[in-house]
């Protein structure tokens, strides 16, 4: 077995978990921020259509 | 220029037009640096392969470093003019800036096994990352929990500004302490030295995540801004939940 696999083989999991925390906390950011958007804009909308019926 | 930009209005147009491309330019640019850093950068000669982490670290602290200093000069400017849009866009900051801290963090414990033997190390580095996330942790405790939004964004600024102390001494604790950390290897007075194979991707990550940063300010100051002008017309607190605004189902 060459040497580099072996050595991948060592640093893989590290790799790994360092990669899949990046993603699982940018998604964790992304989601959060977004949802408070999405939660303004929809009651700026709301309150839009609220006062364009009175 | 920043009197232009302290006009909400304004601010909030830019935002809805600069977010998306923001996170356009993210997503590319990340999703292709970590391809790049994963598969077609080299190992380095000593780490081997645990090397790739650096691709999530450094950018990840960067990005901690450059937030604070962000939320700091909002500070500074909402100070001295009391422009409120500074405010919103200071407070928009610490999330992102205290996500990319925690990240920088993490995963420098998980480079820090392999090439250490140890996950953590009372190290001055590590050690300055770590008061700056706590730094983080009250600044948006302060705008959570101080009622009156006046006193929150005064007691806001006041922490922030002090609080900039630490970043010198995050920057300069590997030079002023012995320390485990190596000294810095990209911004450097004789320039970098990482070979182009990995300092490419790198920079590719360092730009997609500073794209990622643009686009939480954006997102989370236009939502603040609204939020802001919903509760000024109709006499409600800003930082109460925005849902009392919705019907009943």
């Amino acid at each position: 077995m060459p040497d580099g696999f072996v050595e991948f083989g060592r640093a893989a999991p590290f790799v790994g978990i360092a990669y899949a925390a990046s993603l699982v906390v940018i998604i964790a950011l992304v989601l959060l921020i977004s949802a408070r958007l999405n939660r303004a804009l929809r009651a700026d909308a709301l309150r839009a259509s609220q006062e364009k019926e009175k | 220029m920043l009197s232009y930009f302290a006009n909400p209005a304004r601010f909030e147009a830019l935002a809805a037009r600069a977010g998306p491309v923001a996170f356009a330019i993210f997503v590319l640019l990340t999703g292709l640096g970590a391809a790049i850093g994963l598969f077609f950068s080299p190992a380095d000669y000593q780490q081997g392969d645990s090397v790739r982490i650096m691709y999530v670290h450094v950018p990840a602290a960067w990005c901690a470093l450059a937030a604070y200093a962000f939320i700091a000069v909002m500070s500074l400017v909402a100070f001295v003019w009391r422009h409120n849009v500074a405010d919103v866009a200071a407070r928009a900051a610490a999330a992102p800036g205290a996500a990319f801290t925690a990240l920088a963090l993490l995963t420098g414990a998980v480079w820090g096994k392999p090439t250490w033997g140890a996950w953590w190390v009372w190290d001055a580095r590590l050690t300055s990352m770590l008061i700056l996330l706590f730094i983080y942790l009250g600044y948006i405790a302060i705008w959570r929990s101080v009622s009156n939004p006046t006193s929150a964004a005064r007691f806001a600024r006041i922490l922030a500004l002090v609080g900039v102390i630490n970043l010198p001494i995050i920057k300069f604790s590997v030079e002023w302490w012995s320390s485990l950390h190596q000294p810095a290897s990209v911004f450097r007075s004789d320039g970098p030295t990482i070979h182009s194979s990995m300092l490419t991707p790198l920079m590719l990550m360092a730009v997609g995540y500073t794209a990622l940063f643009m686009w939480c300010v954006f997102a989370g100051a236009r939502a603040d801004i609204i939020e802001r002008r919903l509760a000024n017309r109709h006499g409600r607190v800003p930082s109460r939940p925005l849902r009392t605004l919705e019907p009943a189902a």
